[in-house]
């Protein structure tokens, strides 16, 4: 499996069966766990706003799979970091 | 080291810098093309002298290549940096630049330098001269006085040159280009005060590492040097080794973990606290950092495997070699034993030992050693036993080529000494090869592999001995120590399920954090020390817990990537995906619309509201109240955004209108909190969401029978109380934007359920009650009763 880069495409296996795609918009290292920041794009690579998930990478019967993180806890210090790195980005392109 | 046979690709290099040095004064650059053709020439010497000088892994080369290029390093500096600031403005003036103009610019240019080698020339003659912190009395001659008349010639020449170019910036119409000439002018003054101080001060070609990352001790009242806490990129791409990069990295970050910072957060739950306002920038350099490492261990890994195919019949050595490296760690452990004996004697003597109850033995790890004379027998007995079986060690080890390690900073000497061996040698893969290249890449390769040697040892040792102090079954110990060696190995295994691998890392990570505390605890304990260095089998320890948060938590919601595939379009996706991110696209709110009418316009913009929004704590608003703007904003956006797309139709004065609302419901979310910080109630009551009603109702409330207190009892209205999406809002009469808000919440689909007044049979001042009514009229005058 290739490596894991911002704004990849992963086409990832729903609950339903079907399959979607989701772009990394963003990646964080904590606590020895890697954790994607995704947002589904349909077929031209356009954003749906309405699909936003993070995830955290795992490997399943040897292959890459993502998990949703639901833990309360977790999920709120781990989307606190993510936004402190969109609001880095965004300062740094205004300056 | 003599260099110039050592490396003929250096000693051209020099050739080439010497003769522009000669030729420069005789140069003609009368137009554009003839100043480009110069600054092309100078850039390109620079990237030279950087991967030269990069291209040196051991910092004693460098600076013998510095001290080699002495004559020259001057002059290359002072050349650089001019024609560089000179480059700058004429971009700035526009494509074309008046030949005039680059000649009267080469003229200035011509003087600096025609003095900066006069400067060079008298104190090369005259070396007190560089020595300004110690004026020595100077034996005058007649070369110092012809030097120095000359200097002072050039020096009132320079000035009037100056001035002209002062003159020259008035008649353009850029202020920027005046600014420029003022850098070069205070440039030149510092050169005059400092000489080659102020050629380093202005940008010296020589930016060491060491440079770049100066550790300076940060305080609040100091103000944060900027340049060591941002990857300058063009710097980062100069490096030409991913160990450098890596090391460059590491240094910013180091940097940013000393900043001071109003909040001080915990990160990685451990003692590493990180400024606020800096995480951000944390986070995205340590995801590069961890890149770098990768890129380094993959590659060492490659390079290690294609080193131990050369070494003959590895597999069989192999074999055999762990027989050997078993009885290297018994000797090993016996060792350690009979150390502690001994160390328990010394410190049985350390009390008595300006006595005479105790002898001076000989020297346990260079040191003397004091023993009860009681006690001598014991000692010399284990002493001979302790001498044998350390020869024993060290010929087995020499036999196995290993190096014992026995702590951490061994460790990070030794992988730094790794590191600089595959530097070398991807120095010398560039050069031509040679007799002496090629031996000198195979002994650096035997290097590389005995201290990998060593590093495997070392940590076979430490997983041996962790798990040693526990009461295991022979079997279940070797699987242990088969799965700390290769954690990820045992990840992936088919035989086992995800719940069993994980009862086996948590039971592994348990047991190696109790070991090291154990151990920390004993070394703080001998030394009388707190112990601040790590243990070597600490990175087990990471890989164990690496590998645990791999393991899938539910069946659920865990999905399987089937694909993985670059984006057709990456520089948009780049561009909105920030935009997009949920709470991003909320506080953005305001200024998608913006962005959206000024369609033409590429770069983001930001009001005030939404920065101070953006980094202020979102505590400041009640969390239902947060989600139900969150709700309403958003659809709001949706539903413009749809305008937007469809007609264009957009007005201004539509857009001034909304933006005004939106305001005033800002200040309406801020209000409530403020105001309800601010007010000063009995403890009868109690505020629920901007209300105040007595506890005694809260119950009653809560049980859905509203009773508040009777209207009879309602002197003055002091407020309008609405109903918002579930929450209530208190508006009070003596806003000043009451109206405002009044009309920005009604439009939202607020609904009016009653007032806050004052009852007359309350003692004392303020808002005291909560007074459902259906009707009620908001008028201007004060205090208006019902």
């Amino acid at each position: 499996m290739e490596k894991f880069e911002l704004y990849k495409i992963l086409t990832i296996e729903t609950e339903e069966g079907n399959d979607k795609d989701y772009t990394i918009a963003n990646i964080l290292e904590y606590n020895e766990t890697t954790y994607f920041y995704l947002i589904e794009v349909d077929k031209e690579e356009n954003l749906i706003e309405k699909n936003q998930m993070i995830v955290r990478l795992v490997s399943q019967n040897g292959e890459d799979a993502v998990e949703k993180v639901t833990n309360k806890e977790e999920l709120k210090e781990v989307t606190s970091l993510f936004f402190d790195i969109f609001r880095d980005e965004i300062e740094k392109d205004n300056n | 080291m003599n260099l110039a046979i050592y490396n003929a690709k250096i000693a051209s290099f020099r050739e080439e810098v010497r003769e522009l040095k000669k030729n420069i004064l005789k140069r003609k650059i009368e137009n554009v093309s003839d100043f480009n053709a110069l600054f092309r020439e100078v850039n390109s010497m620079i990237s030279e002298y950087n991967a030269l000088y990069y291209g040196f892994a051991n910092p004693v080369n460098q600076e013998q290549f510095i001290k080699y290029m002495e004559g020259e390093n001057d002059f290359l500096s002072t050349i650089n940096n001019l024609t560089k600031i000179l480059k700058e403005h004429h971009q700035k003036n526009g494509l074309f630049v008046e030949d005039y103009v680059i000649q009267k610019e080469w003229e200035h240019v011509k003087k600096i330098i025609e003095y900066n080698n006069c400067l060079v020339e008298l104190r090369t003659i005259f070396p007190e001269l560089s020595d300004f912190s110690n004026p020595k009395k100077i034996e005058y001659n007649d070369r110092f006085v012809y030097l120095n008349e000359k200097i002072t010639k050039l020096e009132l020449e320079k000035k009037e040159a100056e001035n002209r170019i002062i003159e020259l910036n008035k008649n353009t119409p850029k202020g920027e280009y005046k600014k420029d000439h003022e850098k070069i002018v205070k440039a030149q003054e510092e050169i005059n005060q400092k000489g080659k101080e102020a050629l380093r001060s202005i940008g010296y070609i020589l930016e060491t590492k060491d440079k770049n990352i100066e550790t300076s001790t940060f305080s609040e009242t100091v103000s944060i040097d900027k340049e060591s806490i941002v990857i300058r990129e063009e710097y980062l791409n100069s490096l030409p080794t991913i160990t450098s990069k890596i090391e460059y990295v590491e240094a910013v970050l180091d940097n940013i973990e000393r900043l001071p910072g109003k909040k001080v957060l915990k990160f990685k739950g451990s003692t590493e606290t990180i400024a606020k306002s800096f995480r951000g920038r944390y986070l995205i350099y340590q995801q590069r950092l961890i890149k770098l490492k990768e890129q380094y261990e993959e590659e060492q890994k490659k390079f290690l495997r294609k080193i131990e195919e050369e070494h003959e019949a590895v597999a069989l050595a192999e074999e055999e070699a762990r027989e050997d490296k078993i009885e290297l760690y018994i000797i090993g452990k016996n060792l350690q034993d009979i150390e502690e004996e001994l160390f328990a004697l010394g410190n049985e003597a350390t009390p008595y030992i300006n006595t005479n109850k105790v002898a001076i033995v000989a020297s346990v790890h260079e040191e003397p050693f004091y023993v009860l004379k009681t006690k001598l027998e014991k000692f010399n007995k284990i002493f001979v036993e302790y001498k044998s079986l350390q020869k024993k060690y060290q010929k087995l080890a020499n036999f196995l080529q290993i190096e014992p390690i026995s702590t951490l900073e061994k460790w990070k000497i030794i992988e730094k000494e790794e590191k600089k061996c595959f530097e070398e040698i991807e120095f010398l893969k560039k050069q031509t090869e040679t007799k002496e290249t090629k031996s000198k890449i195979n002994q650096l390769k035997n290097e590389i592999y005995k201290k990998n040697q060593s590093k495997e040892f070392a940590l076979f040792v430490n997983i041996k001995n962790m798990l040693s102090t526990y009461y295991l079954n022979n079997n279940i110990r070797s699987f242990y120590e088969k799965i700390m060696k290769d954690p990820k190995k045992f990840l992936l295994s088919k035989d086992y399920a995800n719940d069993e691998k994980r009862q086996i890392f948590m039971d592994l990570i348990a047991k190696t954090s109790e070991y090291i505390k154990k151990s920390q605890e004993k070394r703080a304990k001998d030394s009388k020390k707190p112990i601040k260095t790590k243990e070597i089998i600490e990175n087990s320890f990471i890989e164990l817990k690496r590998n645990l948060n791999l393991i899938p938590k539910t069946k659920k919601n865990v999905f399987k990537i089937k694909k993985n595939r670059e984006a057709n379009y990456k520089t948009k996706l780049a561009y909105t995906v920030c935009a997009t991110a949920t709470g991003c696209a909320f506080l953005l709110g305001l200024n998608v619309i913006s962005y959206a009418c000024n369609s033409t316009s590429s770069k983001k913009v930001f009001t005030a509201n939404t920065k101070e929004f953006m980094t202020s704590n979102s505590s400041r608003i009640s969390g239902s109240i947060e989600k139900d703007i969150k709700k309403v904003l958003n659809e709001e956006n949706k539903q413009i955004q749809n305008v937007l797309k469809n007609t264009y139709s957009y007005t201004e004065n539509e857009l001034e209108d909304f933006k005004k609302e939106k305001i005033a419901l800002e200040k309406v979310k801020k209000d409530v909190n403020q105001d309800n910080q601010k007010r000063n109630f009995d403890d009868l009551f109690t505020n629920k969401n901007g209300v105040y009603i007595s506890q005694e109702d809260l119950l009653k409330e809560e049980n859905k029978q509203p009773l508040y207190f009777s209207e009879d009892s309602l002197s003055t209205v002091k407020g309008i109380v609405y109903s918002y999406n579930g929450t209530s809002i208190t508006i009070f009469e003596d806003d000043p934007e009451a109206k405002e808000k009044i009309k920005a919440i009604e439009n939202h689909g607020a609904k009016q359920i009653g007032y806050v007044g004052t009852n007359l049979q309350a003692i004392g001042t303020g808002y005291e009650g909560f007074f459902a009514n259906k009707d009620i009229q908001f008028v201007e005058e004060e205090g208006r009763s019902r």
